[in-house]
């Protein structure tokens, strides 16, 4: 491990993969700031030019994505009230009222500390554990890698507002994976075009399930700004320059930084609970253990620093499952996986075997991007908050121009550009009826392994499916598979609580 | 869906047929163009309905050319 991690310094030596992890980190949180935008989004959109650059500065720029997509969305939260990402709804309740008492800096300064120490703390975990877990995982057979590969399915799936629907777009996912070529070489579902004979093109279908939908749903809701009633109250301008907490206020903390970094990870392990989920379950646990509680909501440091130290420790976490196992953690993951794919990299253990380098790197780059927030936070809160407050007809058709060529770039298809389309189209009726894209590009992505794993296993056991019941890990996949299958119909759901995790 | 949307998924289709015929800069700066006016409320403002599109047109069509990807030029541009 330590011949690893002492090899991804070494490339964090060249000036270019540093300078590409620091335009990642702010680029995720100029995203993440705007209301509406992600740092999904922003990979979708990216993601087809990376192929122009070497596969490591690629990674290396979207981890950083992921991390500014957790600490951009602070931003908004505390100087306009509005939380640009999921995660920082919780931030709201007390960075706001710190900003109204004119202590707005000083609540941007913490929060930036807290993601600093949240995602230090959650990178090392993942150096530490992951190395444990992919050894585990190496020992994996067919029947545990189908087994596994169903419980991946199962658990995003189970998180789902409503699980039938995610199980509807999960084997969706899995048939357009399916498309083209049989192991056997038998054409099928290409409906007779040719340029389906190769399957379903992940990377179209990403930026049409994730940026051309935006572009759509913009259009039919005329361009609606979600910010421009806020700054009508809160000028960006009335910001100021971030001011750092002092060693007495850090020193109190302390105690909430390490609650909330390991809360933060554990759960960003679990695939499909993000930075909404931890920075809420971080924040109600300090709120029950403080000797203040009357404070939180009304501008607490401690509730500001359980939060946004929770939001940020999410990557190290998500990133365990999705590297070790190939099951990701969330949306972003998901399409990280396949960005792995993309770049013909392989997903789950045999990543770890035979891909080491790139292992450590992003180690290293879940570690080193939190060292970022700090100069974003003290030069770029202002700009990214006024960024923030853009017109919606000024950035939908920026995105929209980057879908359009990146999806063109690719293969030089119109092809290609017809499925995005389709995709963005299908998108908006699947959020319109309260679908989630996630299991779509799931299913597509792990279909192949599924396949294979299952054609192989059934050729071991001379076609019988006992197989999977008889070998211990695979057996244990199956019984988590039922578990979260069973768990959600036995929980009870209070009337319009659909406010899950895999919402549209 | 209103009669917005369907007039920016239909144009979108129309641009798709239009791109190899038309040329990528004219046809991309035509899609830009209508995009931004179905994003806008009330009054048209020039710099979202004209200078955004063709500044990002510009924009990705140097990209195109650095990353030396091939242009669709049609009978245009």
């Amino acid at each position: 491990m330590i011949e690893g991690v002492a090899a991804a310094l070494l490339t964090f030596a060249n000036p270019w993969i540093l300078l590409m992890l620091a335009a990642g980190v702010f680029v995720g949180s100029v995203f993440s700031a705007i209301p509406g935008l992600t740092s999904t989004l922003a990979l979708a959109l990216v993601l087809p030019f990376t192929f122009a650059i070497e596969a490591t500065a690629a990674f290396v720029f979207m981890i950083g994505l992921f991390g500014g997509g957790l600490y951009g969305g602070m931003l908004t939260a505390i100087s306009l009230n509005i939380p640009g990402a999921p995660g920082s709804v919780a931030t709201t309740f007390d960075g706001y009222p710190l900003y109204k008492r004119g202590q707005g800096s000083k609540a941007i300064g913490l929060a930036t500390v807290c993601s600093v120490v949240g995602g230090m703390g959650s990178a090392i975990i993942l150096t530490l554990s992951a190395v444990q877990l992919a050894r585990i995982a190496l020992r994996f057979g067919p029947p545990e890698t189908f087994a596994l590969t169903v419980f991946g399915m199962v658990a995003v799936v189970s998180i789902c507002d409503d699980a039938v629907k995610g199980a509807l777009g999960g084997l969706f996912g899995i048939f357009l994976g399916i498309m083209g070529v049989d192991l056997f070489g038998t054409f099928r579902f290409n409906f007779g075009i040719r340029e389906l004979i190769s399957g379903t093109p992940l990377l179209p279908t990403v930026v049409g399930l994730f940026a051309m939908v935006r572009v759509f749903q913009s259009i039919i809701d005329r361009g609606q700004d979600v910010t421009e009633p806020a700054h009508q109250e809160n000028s960006p301008r009335s910001i100021q320059r971030m001011q750092l907490p002092t060693l007495e206020e850090m020193k109190k903390l302390t105690g909430t930084f390490i609650r909330g970094t390991l809360i933060g990870t554990f759960i960003g392990f679990l695939p499909g609970a993000g930075g909404n989920i931890a920075a809420f379950t971080a924040y109600n646990v300090e709120k029950r253990i403080s000797r203040t509680p009357h404070e939180f909501g009304h501008g607490s440091l401690q509730g500001l620093a359980s939060a946004e130290t929770a939001n940020n420790s999410v990557p190290g976490g998500a990133l365990i499952p999705t590297i070790t196992l190939g099951i990701p953690g969330d949306q972003f993951t998901a399409v990280l996986l396949g960005a792995f794919l993309i770049h013909g990299l392989p997903i789950g253990p045999l990543l770890f075997r035979d891909h080491q380098d790139v292992i450590y790197i992003i180690f290293l780059s879940t570690f080193l991007m939190n060292l970022f927030f700090i100069p974003i936070g003290f030069f770029g809160s202002k700009p990214i908050v006024r960024i923030a407050g853009t017109r919606k007809s000024l950035l939908i058709p920026i995105i929209a121009a980057f879908s359009l060529t990146g999806m063109y770039a690719i293969a030089t298809t119109v092809t290609n550009m017809a499925i995005g389309v389709f995709f963005g189209v299908l998108a908006l009726f699947m959020h319109r009826y309260g679908y989630s894209v996630a299991p779509v590009i799931l299913g597509l992505i792990l279909s192949t392994l599924i396949e294979d794993s299952l054609v192989q296993s059934l050729i071991m056991s001379g076609g019988s499916a006992i197989i999977f019941f008889t070998r211990p890990i695979s057996l244990l996949f199956i019984a988590l598979s039922i578990l979260f299958i069973i768990l959600p119909a036995l929980r009870k759901q209070p009337a319009g609580s659909g406010a899950g995790p895999l919402k549209g | 869906m209103n009669v917005r949307g369907i007039v920016g998924i239909l144009s979108t289709v129309v641009y798709l047929f239009a791109l190899r015929r038309v040329g990528f800069v004219v046809s991309t700066t035509a899609i830009l163009i209508l995009y931004s006016i179905l994003l806008q409320n009330r009054r048209l403002r020039l710099l979202d309905s004209l200078v955004v599109p063709l500044v990002m047109v510009a924009v990705v069509y140097l990209m195109l050319l650095l990353l030396r990807v091939p242009v669709a030029s049609g009978i245009l541009f």
